[in-house]
């Protein structure tokens, strides 16, 4: 079976056919590589990442980061925190904080792209991300590296190791585990 | 593609011993795992046909098994379907995302499973 150049690769006998492919959200079959192509990180021939969108901000992280990708679900809120941490969701009995980074960020939601929760960690540590659309596999060539990083909101701050321009967008890849773990420090003081 | 041997991976007993039961009626030979972690080294070492897959298991989920299988130089090649009750279409886009061939939703028949394999 070949991956066809299309929305869908695999549409035919699956159930992958009748995939939702909103033409304002990424899609699948211009980001998918193909089967016969090598992820060469050390040969700096092309990177992979998982790229999320949060509002006008466009950020790529480790591929494999993702645990799973949901809808919102219904959180419990909880008081004294900040207004970035969204709650948290009861996910078949695994409890899951919610955060909207897009708002520690202090950036808008965009509005014409269905939300979702991307979840990322292991089974006893999950933590889930709210994003503007589905977060998609993206690879970028060396040429597409930026040699200067764009500009960052404060809160991404010594979390940025690299930058690319693809798409007429400029992809801010981040070291998200270090940021979660700044969030969580600053979910953990007092102050909010 | 030429199938015969193929990867069960279900951390459900009942579920396995299922999937087990309607590949090796087809007459098809099966290697069972009960975890990812397992899955992805029966993966290497045995270099299935086919993986079948839940995605609903405990520490690696079979999202993380697929894109572990799937983007090892040493496996792939091998086709992964993915069975699940995780039935939504976000569920089914993500598990494209993580490199499956093909989504099956619990409560299947043995008709769907087979035609997805006779699908490669």
């Amino acid at each position: 079976m070949e991956m066809e150049n299309s929305v869908l690769p695999h549409e035919s006998a699956s159930e992958f056919a009748g995939t939702p492919s909103c033409p304002t959200e990424p899609q699948l079959g211009d980001t998918v590589a193909a089967p016969d192509e090598v992820y060469s990180e050390a040969g700096t021939h092309s990177v992979e990442r998982l790229a999320i969108q949060l509002g006008s901000l466009h950020l790529l992280c480790a591929p494999d980061i993702g645990r799973e990708v949901i809808l919102p679900p219904p959180v419990s809120q909880l008081p004294h925190t900040p207004t970035w941490l969204v709650g948290v969701a009861n996910v078949r009995g695994t409890m899951l904080p919610v955060l909207d980074l897009a708002l520690a960020c202090g950036i808008e939601h965009q509005e014409r792209l269905r939300r979702y929760v991307l979840v990322i960690g292991d089974s006893a540590d999950q933590i889930g991300l709210l994003v503007d659309g589905l977060p998609v596999l993206r690879r970028f060539e060396t040429a597409e590296r930026l040699n200067n990083l764009p500009p960052q909101p404060p809160m991404l701050d010594g979390h940025v190791h690299d930058a690319y321009a693809q798409g007429g967008k400029e992809w801010i890849d981040v070291n998200i585990k270090g940021l979660l773990d700044r969030i969580g420090e600053l979910i953990a003081t007092p102050s909010h | 593609m030429n199938v015969k041997r193929i990867l069960v991976v279900d951390d459900s007993d009942t579920d396995l011993k299922n999937l087990q039961q309607i590949v090796l009626g087809a007459g098809y030979s099966v290697i069972t795992a009960k975890n990812g972690k397992d899955a992805v080294s029966l993966a290497k070492s045995e270099h299935p046909d086919v993986v079948l897959l839940d995605v609903l298991m405990p520490d690696m989920n079979g999202f993380q098994v697929c894109r572990a299988i799937t983007s090892d130089d040493a496996t792939k090649d091998i086709p992964v379907i993915l069975v699940s009750s995780k039935g939504e279409k976000t569920d089914k886009v993500w598990g494209q995302e993580q490199g499956a061939r093909g989504f099956v939703t619990k409560p299947y028949t043995s008709d769907q499973i087979l035609n997805e394999l006779r699908a490669l």
